[in-house]
């Protein structure tokens, strides 16, 4: 049966593939960086393009950016997106370490419709107060950095100054809001673009062969009547979702007989878990939030939760069309149903549709891989101070569906100090989840490295900055208080915990 | 059919009704043969409302041995059983009375 549903979801995707989409954002001329339109880096026409990026250029990426509530169709109809700068994913922002990142930010949204409101701390409010968080930088959180207790209302204007250390670790970083009561309607709706910092990986010979493409998985969710208002449509875990691979639907993705492309993945969404599966191609992992595993890792499917990013080598060895999926999983006692994120399309090495001046990469590295020199091994005679931090829910009457979500029995409170620490310790944090459903925990400004998951030692020692806390289980990870000081957060990148009550304060001292 | 909302609601509900009415235990459902201790229902949401949990890495608390249960809650109590999910046990029944641990026992181990 055709169905009125069925029928948008295929023109989105033809008019998206067409271009005739939402009118690309335009490049103030003044600004110090470079452009590189949104394109298929294959060449060809109906292949998934990368999203537009902005390159630094001598050593500073100077741009402007604005979110606002813009046009957009989605595969359930048209509908009104909070997205930066008119396009879902945003820029993909392109730095190396050292470098300075100046961004002119603009709120452009209309006046909160709950202005008039007090504000209830985890309590979802004011959709339109943002703000610009660098999800996985080591940065300075205060200022005008990496600074998420900004407020920036309807027309208010800023500017973020983000300077980079010039031993930054190469990897796949990303921006979206950070305003507390806001950031899951914002994420929801697809305010979030992939950002770069070059380097390491880049520099493995099979890697800088490949063709690179930027996959940021969205699945933005459209209000009643336009603009999303409410929290409620966000709410349930099981939602039914439309999964968007940098802003198209069930995209086209071509690759050659053969060869081997670099994949840089985001799950830029607000509550699901993205396992993937690419049955027929091969997949081979090399990093997770960015930074390098020892070495390639072959594997049948791997799991994004909600603000992991992989770097993922695909290998096609027959032509064929295969098919990019979200095999359907438990999210703890949540059933989530197959997703069909993309169409892989294998055409003949020599297809003529594929200059012959393109990449072509055909290997996989097979050594060690190489390392963020910075991030080196964090041993257990180096730790000064270990904690625990257990999380939970709690029924809290008024609330949003009467529900806070905790760490250590209590929702966030921005005037508290939940870990004052000093500068130069080294810490050990075990994170206990007392609730059925796995909580993705990410904290601000430093990286950790994972020792174990449900007390199973994790032999790769991975460094990450999101980890996924199992239902009922735990996760143990060290992490150095290193070159900055001031406050910052720890939260579940569930988006909708967060905002009820999912995070805590660090406050690092000198 | 009721959309899940990243919580089970079924067993704080459960503790709420009883502590609205005062009341020291409640039906869980008509299967039940014995009427269920209050401090069980925060087991309910990993382990499952009738003691046959939806999580694949939880244990099926459903027919299992009285004894067997006292003594195991005992041990992540006393900090006995550690690491890994223990952590998470070490939590939930950190706080319960003696009277508690026999009540919850007996009443898992009795509902087949």
């Amino acid at each position: 049966m055709v169905t009125r549903r069925g029928l948008l979801k295929g023109s989105a995707a033809a008019t998206l593939a067409a271009g005739i989409g939402p009118l690309p954002w335009l490049v103030s001329p003044s600004s110090a960086m470079e452009t590189v339109t949104s394109k298929s880096p294959v060449g060809i026409s109906d292949d998934l393009a990368n999203p537009m990026e902005i390159h630094s250029v001598n050593g500073r990426l100077k741009a402007d950016f604005y979110m606002e509530a813009t046009d957009y169709t989605l595969p359930s109809g048209p509908t009104k997106l909070r997205i930066f700068n008119a396009s879902l994913p945003g820029p993909t922002l392109r730095l190396k370490p050292g470098d300075t990142l100046e961004l002119a930010f603009e709120n452009r949204m209309p006046p909160n419709k709950d202005a008039r409101k007090p504000v209830v701390t985890n309590v979802p409010n004011r959709f339109n107060t943002t703000n610009v968080h660098y999800h996985g930088f080591h940065v300075s959180p205060r200022g005008n950095s990496d600074n998420v207790y900004l407020q920036i209302e309807p027309g208010q204007s800023f500017n973020y100054v983000v300077q980079l250390p010039v031993d930054h670790p190469a990897g796949n970083y990303w921006y979206h809001p950070h305003r507390h009561g806001s950031v899951s309607a914002q994420i929801a709706s697809g305010a979030a673009g992939m950002a770069i910092i070059t380097g390491t990986l880049d520099d493995v010979p099979e890697i800088a062969d490949a063709i690179e493409r930027v996959l940021v998985l969205q699945a933005p969710i459209a209000g009643i009547d336009g603009l999303l208002e409410s929290e409620k449509p966000i709410w349930p875990l099981d939602a039914e979702r439309d999964f968007l691979v940098n802003g198209q639907y069930r995209p086209k993705i071509y690759i050659r007989e053969g060869e081997v492309q670099h994949w840089r993945i985001l799950n830029a969404g607000d509550a699901q878990f993205i396992p993937l599966r690419a049955d027929g191609l091969e997949m081979h992992l090399v990093g997770l939030d960015g930074n390098p595993l020892p070495m390639a890792q072959q594997t049948d499917e791997f799991t994004l939760a909600p603000g992991n990013r992989a770097n993922l080598l695909i290998k096609a060895p027959k032509t064929g069309t295969y098919a990019l999926k979200r095999p359907a999983f438990m999210q703890g006692k949540a059933s989530l149903p197959e997703e069909h994120l993309a169409d892989i399309i294998v055409v003949a090495a020599d297809d003529p549709r594929i200059a012959p001046g393109i990449k072509f990469g055909k290997e996989i590295p097979t050594g060690e891989l190489p390392k963020n020199e910075i991030l080196t091994d964090i041993n257990a005679d180096e730790v000064t101070v270990k904690r625990k931090f257990v999380l939970g829910v709690k029924d809290v009457s008024g609330f949003f569906d009467n529900t806070e979500f905790t760490i250590n029995g209590r929702g966030f409170d921005p005037r508290r100090d939940d870990v004052v620490a000093k500068l130069g310790a080294v810490e050990e944090w075990t994170l206990i989840n007392t609730t059925p459903f796995p909580h993705p925990l990410h904290i601000h400004v430093n990286p950790f490295q994972v020792i174990d998951i449900n007390g199973e030692p994790d032999t790769r020692k991975p460094w990450m900055d999101t980890i996924a806390v199992p239902a009922a289980g735990t996760v143990t990870f060290r992490t150095r208080f290193v070159d900055f000081t001031g406050r910052y957060v720890m939260h579940c990148h569930i988006l909708p915990h967060e905002d009820t009550g999912m995070m805590i304060n660090v406050n690092i001292e000198v | 059919m009721r959309s899940l909302i990243h919580r089970t609601k079924g067993a704080a509900a459960i503790m709420i009704a009883c502590s609205v009415l005062g009341i020291t235990s409640a039906k869980a459902d008509d299967s039940k043969k014995a009427e269920m201790p209050v401090a069980a229902s925060q087991c309910l949401s990993c382990h499952g409302t009738n003691g046959n949990p939806a999580l694949k890495d939880v244990p099926i608390l459903l027919g299992q041995q009285p004894l067997y249960l006292e003594n195991a809650i005992r041990a992540y109590q006393e900090g006995r059983r550690t690491g890994g999910q223990a952590l998470v046990m070490h939590e939930i029944v950190k706080d319960l009375s003696d009277a508690d641990v026999k009540a919850i026992a007996t009443w898992f181990g009795g509902t087949q």
